[in-house]
């Protein structure tokens, strides 16, 4: 299918197990990457004729996440991050929105308590496209922005978790 | 100690639960008396009393206060349709067989939660964690969870044989202290963790155990059941210790949990089965019925199609651990001789014909390309 069409992702929790992230593919089949609790991350897609369906799961370490992404014409970032990954043991950067009607949207960062929490650090907001670097725990979050924050691959999905809170 | 090796195994194996396997271990041994309850039934008792508080300590670890309101709030409408279908069937069967309000009561309880376990360890084993009705079915679990630990509340208090004032009193204690450690877990849980999780793997497994217990026991005095208290601790440990919870005390709640259904199952004497099959036959098909409807509606609402929901209520047909738990308190206080008989044949059949129905659904697959996701 060649006509335009825009990938939405659904973030769902799932309770006692962790955090669901996913899109529909244009053909019809859903793709997504299970955030365990207790660690670990689960690749699935769904079925063709049966999208509600699960067809194939698989659980990746985080070096494994990082080679496929290469293998996906990762770009020189992403390249740079997987030796990060190496050098730091199993340090990540991820990119957590702030959603509209979440708890943490028109609230201060520190409200968050996301160091102490999980122990990850945000290290930059993105706001409409503009980088605002080293937030203060008196930045005020509003819907739309993009954290981007470093820590282990388990901390950043409680972040994750923490941010999409709803109020 | 073998014979359960060898079950443990088997069920593994072929990917379902331990539990009517140990129940069944249990039937056995008591019919052959093979094995001795007098010699040593002291240590089986707290055995089996610590392994019903581990299982609700450790299923309390692996949710967290935000999941539980969110759960609550995004599936309270099929939350009710299950409590009220799956409920009242055990209910009014203990009423019409002329049982006591407490042991309708309690049977009520056995016949309406589902196997939070079984569930569980069948979505893990067929990759089911991506499916679109996932969502639905954890969501339901843990409003079950969460109104377990009210019932049970109020169940001991009912077995204790209160007063209408003193059983309200309970009721009042019972959601009264549900609410307060939410809210102490919510604002301290962080600390709480900290606090117990800083030394070595030994320190913490003995920490640990010492909190649940203590916290267990002064539920137990309060009036509001020894396991209550012991998912509230679970719920108020989350992060990293949650983690470290899990993988120290999970191989102790193995070991205590298998003791504790083989003691079910030996505290039952098999001759008082078939009596009671009859109303177990109706009541295993009623409760089918209920949470196949519950699973469509709430599969319904997260937006998955027939075969997602299908999926949903098969999953939840199972029941298991927590039945007997329940079923286990009437039997401690001496209620309804048919109570134990009748609640270890329907968990049993459930706890087989869940998983089988399962694998049915899972074959049933549903043509409709290009449904939008949505959000729940």
């Amino acid at each position: 299918m060649s006509r335009p069409y825009e990938v939405k992702v659904v973030r769902t929790p799932l309770p006692g197990i962790g955090l669901r992230l996913e899109f529909a593919t244009a053909d019809g089949p859903r793709v997504g990457v299970i955030h365990r609790q207790k660690g670990g991350l689960e690749l699935f897609i769904s079925h063709a004729d049966d999208p509600d369906l699960t067809a194939a799961s698989l659980e990746l370490t985080v070096t494994e996440v990082a080679t496929l992404s290469e293998l996906f014409g990762g770009s020189a970032f992403s390249h740079e991050l997987s030796h990060l990954r190496e050098a730091a043991g199993g340090i990540a950067v991820d990119w957590l929105p702030i959603e509209a009607g979440t708890r943490y949207a028109d609230r201060r960062l520190g409200d968050t308590e996301l160091r102490a929490q999980t122990g990850v650090s945000v290290v930059t907001v993105i706001r409409e496209g503009a980088a605002i670097p080293s937030p203060g725990p008196e930045f005020v979050f509003s819907a739309g922005d993009v954290v981007v924050a470093v820590g282990t691959v388990d901390a950043l999905a409680s972040a994750a978790l923490i941010l999409q809170s709803e109020t | 100690m073998i014979s359960l090796t060898i079950l443990a195994r088997l069920a593994s194996r072929f990917s379902f639960s331990p539990v009517p396997l140990y129940l069944g271990l249990g039937l056995i041994l008591s019919e052959h008396g093979i094995f001795s309850l007098d010699v040593s039934r002291e240590f089986i008792d707290a055995g089996a009393e610590l392994g019903a508080i581990l299982l609700l300590f450790l299923l309390g670890v692996e949710y967290s206060v935000d999941e539980l309101t969110a759960g609550v709030k995004r599936a309270h409408v099929s939350g009710t349709i299950d409590l009220t279908l799956n409920f009242m069937p055990g209910f009014i069967a203990g009423w019409a067989l002329g049982w006591s309000l407490t042991a309708a009561f309690l049977l009520g309880g056995v016949t309406y939660i589902s196997s939070s376990g079984i569930a569980a360890k069948l979505m893990r084993d067929l990759g089911w964690l991506g499916n679109r009705e996932t969502p639905a079915v954890l969501s339901i679990l843990v409003i079950e969870d969460l109104v377990m630990a009210v019932y049970l509340g109020v169940a001991a208090a009912l077995v204790l044989g209160a007063s209408t004032g003193g059983l309200a009193w309970s009721i009042l204690g019972a959601v009264g202290v549900v609410g307060a450690v939410l809210i102490v877990a919510k604002r301290f849980g962080p600390h709480l963790s900290r606090l117990v999780f800083t030394q070595s793997d030994e320190s913490v497994l003995l920490g640990l155990l010492g909190m649940v217990l203590l916290v267990a026991g002064i539920a137990e005095q309060v009036g509001v059941s020894a396991a209550v208290g012991a998912f509230l601790v679970g719920l108020a440990i989350s992060g990293d210790a949650a983690r470290r919870a899990d993988r120290l005390l999970g191989p102790l709640r193995d070991l205590f949990g298998a003791i504790f259904f083989v003691f079910f199952g030996l505290q039952v004497d098999p001759s008082t089965i078939p009596p009671v099959l009859l109303p177990a036959l109706a009541l295993v098909v009623i409760a089918t019925t209920g949470k196949l409807v519950t699973g469509w509606v709430a599969g319904k609402r997260f937006g998955a199609s027939s075969g997602g929901r299908l999926r949903a209520g098969a999953l939840l047909i199972a029941r298991g651990e927590f039945s007997i738990i329940i079923a286990e308190l009437g039997v401690e206080a001496g209620l309804e001789p048919e109570l134990a008989p009748l609640a270890t044949a329907v968990v049993f059949s459930l706890a087989v014909l869940g998983p089988v129905a399962v694998h049915i659904a899972g074959k049933i697959r549903q043509h409709t390309p290009n449904m939008p996701i949505r959000a729940p």
